[in-house]
């Protein structure tokens, strides 16, 4: 089995809605337990401008449903004010937990935008969901569908959630979940924090196996692990298992079953905890 | 007129005989169990106690060291005993209006059962509430409302947009809402883009927008209410959950207090707020109090909330035998009342029902309350608070501030308790008459007055009685025992104490304190019983330690600083005798006073009460004299004299007119120029008819003049004259006994003016003959004769006459 490549780039994409704190620290928490560079990228969805240089564009207000118009200009003032809003708390976040940090405007379409930088990133840090009224239709949700093609990690957080212990990992015995396995113990290892492993096989042969591997894993770097056993069942029924164990961060192979494109989008607010995808 | 003879020795001093008792010890003597001397104070006592009737209390009077507080607190605590327990009384939150708390009455002993069984079930709670909520159960259950309200949202907005997408319309997320745009193969279309569309095709993308809008609008509008569905329906499960929780703790409570629906009811209640604020036990352990920057300050957590459901056990009488007897030593308005106290939060004091506190009242309530009235007097407001609460037949506790309407800050309004007891003030007759007099409320709230006397008659019987009870506070303060000699002693003491022999004080505190120190005496002499030696000694040594200003002023006297002449004759000069009261301490000294007279308006001026230096009595006094002068000689002319009298060498206010006669024998003196003996001294009083009144302290005047002629050296000659109906208060000490019985000092009994002169002067005093003439030869007709030649001259002068002083001889 293969060691992973460190992680050496975190990228946090953010985009022109107001992020919680959180979003911020558990990007620094990661950058730091794992020692990386932090990088946020700030897009300022063409999408949107487009939108404003329409004669007849207005928007409603998400809580008071008030119509008004929508310019340009206006677009663009919001957009200095949340990026100026997001750099400062990234240098603060970042500060405390000493993590070299830069921070990237860029103006384009955000899919593309992301998928670009994340080529030269290995872990992209994104934000999903949240309990606001049509959050589905804001948050990322440009982003969404280029998630599965991006080449490197993938931290998907919902909205408020930090970046905690226990790291559940889903070990399948594949080369991805094995790198899962060995990027929770470095985060356990650097910041403290207990490594629960679900060991995914319905024979006991089999998971007989894994759990043998998992614990090598482990004890190479000589990190206690819990093991519980999952039966491959459908994403939902396991959603319902993992959310039990009361997981801080859960990680899992983008390989897996339960990290398909559809589970994606529900996974992490089903279990109520950021979901680390892991090549 | 009969010469007044001197009193014989048995007369100064009537001594308990020891040969009357027929015990050699006080060991032989059984205790004395009854009230000595206050059948009127227990009859009243028993009678207070006994009646039970709203306005009944008793207001203990008389005078201290009678034993009052002992004998009420004895018989109080014999009839307390034998009545029923009353009730404990509880203060438990009020769930509806918190700043009301309510009481719980319980039978006794179950308050602190309540409290403890509340507190185990908060316990309970604490673990079995947190335990529902963290079950996988209610997670999932909750999930799953959560995620339909979530689907709810998003279906909605996902319908939206697909509706959208079907006109090639987008929904964006903008800044801070929502909008609608064109697009074209997925991407929105540019301004350039959209101006090349054909004018039908605006017209029907602006139209679609607009329908898109209102949809959208009308889905934004319905978001609180789906959010607020979602909520009621959350809170219906924890309802729910917590409900499975609480309801069997609870139902086990209500099984063990089946018995008491006030309980219930507020087992109901605690399971209602229970539900409702299951999130204070689910965060219980985040409670209590945190310290920032020495601030003490309750965490948001079970700390505060959960102090709501605790019980707050006002008065507890799980240890209570019988009803309760209270004597509060510190009858301040809280102290009686109670009081709400309070905690700081954050710079500010608030307060809740469990910082209500008991006052004495609250202990007291189904018993009896004793207070001193004095101290109720004193502390401020208290006596007020405390009329209220009888008043009222209710305890509401409330802080001073509230009850004077002095703050308006939240506070407390615990409900009231009903309140029955029975209040005994003890105080001095002063107090009580006073509150008669002037409080119209005292009357009606202490209808019953256990009146103390400060003394008893002084019989064989009583005198029997009296040594048994010497011998019981023996007992008690294990002293040693009396013989009877010792016990005689004591006696004649408790004679000497109230100033007549035939009446023996009951003030107990001093008798006590005498057997104290006699004790100490026959342990420091070796001796195993306590004999008339120590007794002696305790009394002298007693006296000893206090008469340092009596050593004074007869030093000051003995050394002629202060002219008492005590041989010869004088003029207008007579001894008076004074009591000075120095705390528990009296004694007697002479003071000279001096009468002058000459033609005048008819004044006896008396130069104390101009100079503002004589109390009321004393003046009342001075003038009977005018009043006497007038009556008895030259009726039938004008008074045409000025007559000064003054207390020589005092410097300080005279009161009381037991001088009355004395200033009068000086003032005979005066007019008739005839001289007075300066071997005797004179006390008394005196009436318009020249009948010599008694006085008090006549035993300390006597010694006093005595002390003074011992010093001197004891003449023979030396006495002095009392009121006859002061014999019967006699009780002199032993030298001056002594003194009289080897004559060398004289103590006589005089009842009128006459015999008083005849005795000072040597010369008869005189009675009208039948021709309404004094004889010659007598004081009475030269005192007749020099008022007469005085109104003479005034007619000579012309009347008012004034100024001119009248010389020698009378006319």
């Amino acid at each position: 089995m293969s060691v992973p490549e460190p992680i050496r780039r975190v990228l946090l994409a953010l985009d022109a809605v107001a992020q919680d704190a959180e979003a911020f620290e558990a990007a620094s928490t990661l950058a730091a337990r794992l020692g990386a560079e932090l990088e946020a990228l700030f897009v300022e969805d063409v999408d949107l401008a487009r939108l404003a240089a329409l004669p007849f564009a207005r928007e409603l207000g998400l809580s008071s449903a008030s119509r008004r118009p929508l310019q340009h200009v206006d677009v663009e003032r919001a957009w200095r004010v949340e990026a100026l809003r997001a750099r400062t708390a990234l240098s603060q976040a970042a500060a405390r937990h000493r993590v070299r940090w830069s921070f990237r405007v860029v103006r384009g379409e955000a899919g593309a935008a992301l998928v670009q930088l994340a080529a030269r990133s290995d872990l992209v840090a994104v934000t999903l969901g949240g309990a606001a009224a049509g959050s589905r239709v804001s948050r990322m949700a440009a982003v969404e569908s280029v998630l599965q093609q991006l080449p490197c990690a993938l931290l998907v957080r919902p909205v408020g959630v930090a970046l905690r212990a226990p790291f559940v990992v889903l070990y399948e015995g594949t080369e991805s979940s094995g790198h899962a396995l060995r990027l929770a113990t470095r985060l356990a290892r650097n910041g403290g924090g207990e490594i629960v492993v679900l060991l995914a096989a319905a024979d006991p042969a089999r998971r007989a196996l894994l759990r043998v591997q998992a614990e090598d894993m482990a004890g190479s770097v000589g990190m206690p692990i819990a093991i519980h056993a999952l039966a491959p069942v459908d994403p939902a029924a396991a959603a319902a298992a993992i959310r039990a164990l009361r997981p801080g961060t859960l990680l899992l192979a983008t390989d897996s079953p339960l990290a398909r494109a559809a589970a994606l989008r529900q996974l992490p607010a089903a279990i109520g905890c950021s979901t680390l995808l892991v090549r | 007129m009969a010469p007044v003879e001197p009193l014989a020795p048995e007369a100064l001093c009537r001594q308990c005989d020891p040969a009357q008792f027929a015990f050699q010890t006080t060991d032989d003597l059984a205790d004395l169990t009854e009230v000595l001397g206050q059948a009127r104070a227990v009859e009243a006592l028993k009678f207070g106690i006994g009646i039970r009737r709203p306005g009944y209390n008793l207001f203990v009077l008389g005078a201290p060291g009678t034993g009052r507080h002992s004998l009420v607190r004895q018989y109080l605590a014999r009839c307390a005993a034998a009545e029923a327990v009353p009730p404990d009384w509880c203060y438990v939150n009020n769930f509806d209006e918190p700043h009301k708390p309510r009481a719980l009455q319980l039978p006794s002993g179950t308050g602190v059962r309540l409290k403890r069984d509340i507190e185990q079930l908060m316990d309970d709670l604490r673990g079995a509430i947190p335990a529902v909520f963290e079950s996988e159960e209610y997670r999932a259950r909750r999930q799953e409302l959560e995620e339909k309200l979530k689907e709810q949202h998003e279906q909605a907005f996902e319908t939206l947009r697909e509706e959208a997408e079907a006109h090639d319309v987008a929904l964006v997320r903008t800044p801070s809402g929502m909008a609608f745009a064109p697009k074209r193969k997925g991407e929105i279309l540019s301004p350039d883009e959209y101006d090349k569309l054909p004018d039908a095709d605006k017209q029907r993308l602006q139209e679609v927008i607009a329908v898109l809008e209102e949809k959208l609008t009308h889905i934004i509008q319905q978001v609180p209410q789906w959010r607020r569905e979602g909520q009621r329906r959350i809170q219906e499960l924890d309802r729910e959950v917590t409900m499975a929780a609480v309801g069997h703790l609870i139902d086990e409570l209500r099984k063990t207090y089946a018995d008491l629906p006030p309980v219930l009811a507020h087992l109901d209640r605690i399971q209602q707020a229970v539900i409702e604020n299951a999130d204070d036990f689910r965060h219980a352990e985040e409670g209590g109090e945190v310290n920032i920057l020495g601030i003490t300050v309750q965490r948001a957590g079970g700390g505060v909330s959960l102090r709501r459901f605790q019980v707050n056990v006002l008065v507890d009488h799980s240890a209570t035998a019988g009803a309760p007897v209270v004597y509060e030593d510190n009858p301040s308005f809280p102290a009686l009342i109670g009081r709400i106290e309070h905690i700081a939060q954050m710079g500010a004091l608030v307060t809740d029902f469990m910082l209500l506190k008991a006052g004495a009242l609250h202990r007291a309530n189904g018993g009896y309350l004793m207070l001193d009235a004095r101290k109720v007097l004193l502390q401020p407001f208290a006596w007020e608070g405390l009329k209220r609460a009888l008043s009222s037949a209710q305890l509401r506790i409330e802080s001073l501030g509230q009850a004077l309407s002095l703050v308006s800050t939240v506070s407390l309004e615990p409900e009231p308790m009903p309140l029955d007891l029975k209040v005994v003030m003890i105080g001095e007759p002063l107090l009580y008459y006073l509150l008669a007099e002037y409080d119209p409320e005292f009357s009606e709230l202490f209808k019953v007055a256990v009146d103390f006397g400060h003394d008893m008659t002084r019989d064989p019987e009583t005198s029997l009685l009296y040594a048994r009870l010497i011998a019981t506070l023996a007992r008690r303060d294990k002293l040693l025992a009396l013989d009877r000699g010792a016990v005689a002693r004591v006696l004649d003491q408790a004679a000497r104490l109230v100033e007549d022999a035939e009446k023996l004080t009951v003030r107990m505190r001093e008798i006590t304190d005498l057997l104290r120190e006699s004790d100490h005496w026959a342990r420091e002499a070796g001796r195993t019983l306590i004999t008339v030696e120590d007794v002696e000694r305790a009394i002298e040594a007693r006296i000893y330690r206090q008469d340092r200003i009596r050593e004074r002023v007869q030093e000051v006297i003995e050394r002629g600083l202060v002219l008492i002449d005590t041989t010869g004759e004088r003029v207008g000069q007579v001894n008076g005798l004074a009591v000075v009261q120095l705390g528990e301490f009296a004694f007697g000294h002479p003071s000279r006073i001096t009468a002058n007279v000459r033609l005048g308006k008819g004044e006896v001026i008396d130069i104390q009460r101009e100079v503002e230096l004589a109390g009321p009595i004393h003046s009342k006094g001075v003038l009977i004299l005018a009043g006497f002068l007038g009556a008895r000689y030259a009726a039938d002319r004008p008074l045409a004299l000025s007559a000064s009298l003054v207390f020589e060498q005092t410097y300080g206010e005279v009161e009381g007119d037991s001088a009355a006669s004395t200033e009068l024998y000086a003032l005979l003196s005066a007019l008739a120029v005839v001289p007075i003996r300066q071997s005797l001294a004179v006390t008394g009083s005196v009436n318009q008819h020249g009948e010599i009144q008694a006085i008090g302290g006549v035993n300390e005047k006597i010694e006093g003049f005595f002390d003074l002629c011992v010093a001197r050296g004891l003449s023979g000659e030396q006495g002095v004259l009392i009121p006859a109906a002061n014999v019967q208060h006699l009780m002199l000490r032993r030298d001056v006994v002594e003194a009289v019985r080897n004559g060398r000092f004289h103590v006589y009994p005089v009842t009128t003016i006459d015999e008083g002169i005849e005795l000072l002067t040597g010369m008869p005093a005189g009675v009208r003959d039948e021709n309404g003439e004094f004889p010659d030869g007598t004081i009475n007709q030269r005192v007749e004769l020099r008022l007469i030649g005085l109104s003479e001259l005034a007619r000579a002068y012309g009347a008012p006459v004034g100024g001119a002083e009248e010389p020698g001889e009378p006319a």
